[in-house]
């Protein structure tokens, strides 16, 4: 059965400039409101400078770089990454971390899994599960070792699939290990 | 599930930037205002979307976004203030024939635009316009100066061509 709606007398329910034109403006208000729209601004203002600066990733802020205590490898990642956007973390090798032109680094799986890990550059020799993690062994070859040449370099490219707050866990076979937070932005 | 609190999300954050951007937008489209809603709206959907691109999504998505609509329309209806929070309310640019500087400059109107408007009512001048009404959709109402020509009416209460009753189909 269909609803009736009876039929209502009009009234002049909306107030009035002057007396003479319907206009329903609330001036009182509209005066709140302007105070709150400035308000609002400001914030976002204040959320594109921080946003500039990488207080939400990918910026000067979000920059970091952790050494191993016995300075065996140096990890350069971002400490803030952002929902399904690349980015890249590097391991730098020192020379008295490299045995036999080979080099191990050990992650948390806890790390690898949620900043989704696309890839390694270069690609392990080996890749082992350990400690609850994934040891890699890479060839940086002998020449590295007592030379001037840069630093072996190992990239792990990264696309977190998960928003929130993970532990980087990063250590080597001889049990240098450093450890920090990783925030993931929505 | 993700896709659809992300709609819900993005359609209750687009409400509140549209809104606190101001009404220009919604009604004058220039091309000012036309690179600001497609870049609003192309910018979101990606985040909201995500990398499905299924059918199921778009389909999902849409239903949302549709529901949120009609939720917010209900809530507008049900609650008048929750109605001036989303719509605002009509504004007053000019009385008597007199700016009212206060709402033009807060509302960032310009004489240009309700001249505008005024000339789609086929008024020559600002002269002519005793009342300029922002409306809530961004639209100018504009009333004209009563004619003493031929004793006619004093004024003609119709709104501009923009009214926002002529565009939303409800006062």
């Amino acid at each position: 059965m269909p609803v009736e709606y009876a039929k209502a007398p009009v009234e002049d329910s909306v107030a009035k400039v002057n007396d003479e034109i319907a206009v329903g403006s609330d001036l009182a208000f509209q005066r709140k409101w302007w105070r709150f729209e400035r308000a609002v601004w400001a914030l976002f203002v204040l959320i594109v400078v921080l946003d500039v600066a990488g207080a939400f990733g990918r910026g000067p802020i979000a920059d970091a770089a952790l050494r191993a205590p016995d300075g065996s490898f140096l990890v350069k990642y971002e400490r803030i990454e952002r929902f399904r956007t690349p980015s890249i973390m590097s391991v730098l090798f020192s020379p008295a971390a490299i045995h036999d032109g080979k080099a191990r680094i050990w992650l948390s799986e806890k790390y690898v899994d949620p900043l989704g890990n696309q890839r390694i550059i270069p690609q392990p020799l080996t890749s082992v599960p350990e400690r609850g993690g994934i040891l890699y062994t890479f060839d940086v070859g002998e020449r590295q070792l007592g030379t001037q040449l840069q630093d072996p370099t190992i990239q792990f490219a990264l696309e977190p699939g998960k928003a929130g707050v993970f532990k980087l866990q990063i250590g080597d076979v001889d049990g240098a290990e450093v450890q920090t937070m990783i925030y993931v932005m929505p | 599930m993700g896709t659809i609190g992300r709609a819900i999300l993005g359609y209750c954050f687009m409400l509140g930037v549209v809104r606190v951007i101001g009404r220009r937008p919604g009604a004058q489209m220039t091309p000012f205002e036309f690179v600001l809603i497609f870049f609003i709206g192309g910018i979101t959907i990606q985040s909201i979307v995500g990398d499905d691109r299924s059918m199921t999504n778009a389909v999902c998505v849409v239903m949302t976004v549709g529901m949120m609509h009609v939720l917010v329309a209900w809530l507008k209806q049900k609650y008048p203030a929750f109605g001036r929070v989303v719509d605002g309310t009509p504004l007053v640019l000019m009385e008597n024939g007199e700016w009212i500087p206060e709402t033009m400059h807060n509302m960032r109107v310009q004489d240009t635009d309700i001249m505008a408007a005024a000339r789609a009512r086929g008024l020559k001048d600002l002269t002519c316009v005793k009342y300029a009404i922002l409306e809530r959709n961004g639209a100018i109402s504009v009333i004209e100066v009563e004619t003493k020509e031929g004793g006619g009416p004093a004024e003609d209460d119709k709104s501009s061509a923009g009214a926002e009753g002529d565009r939303t189909g409800h006062p």
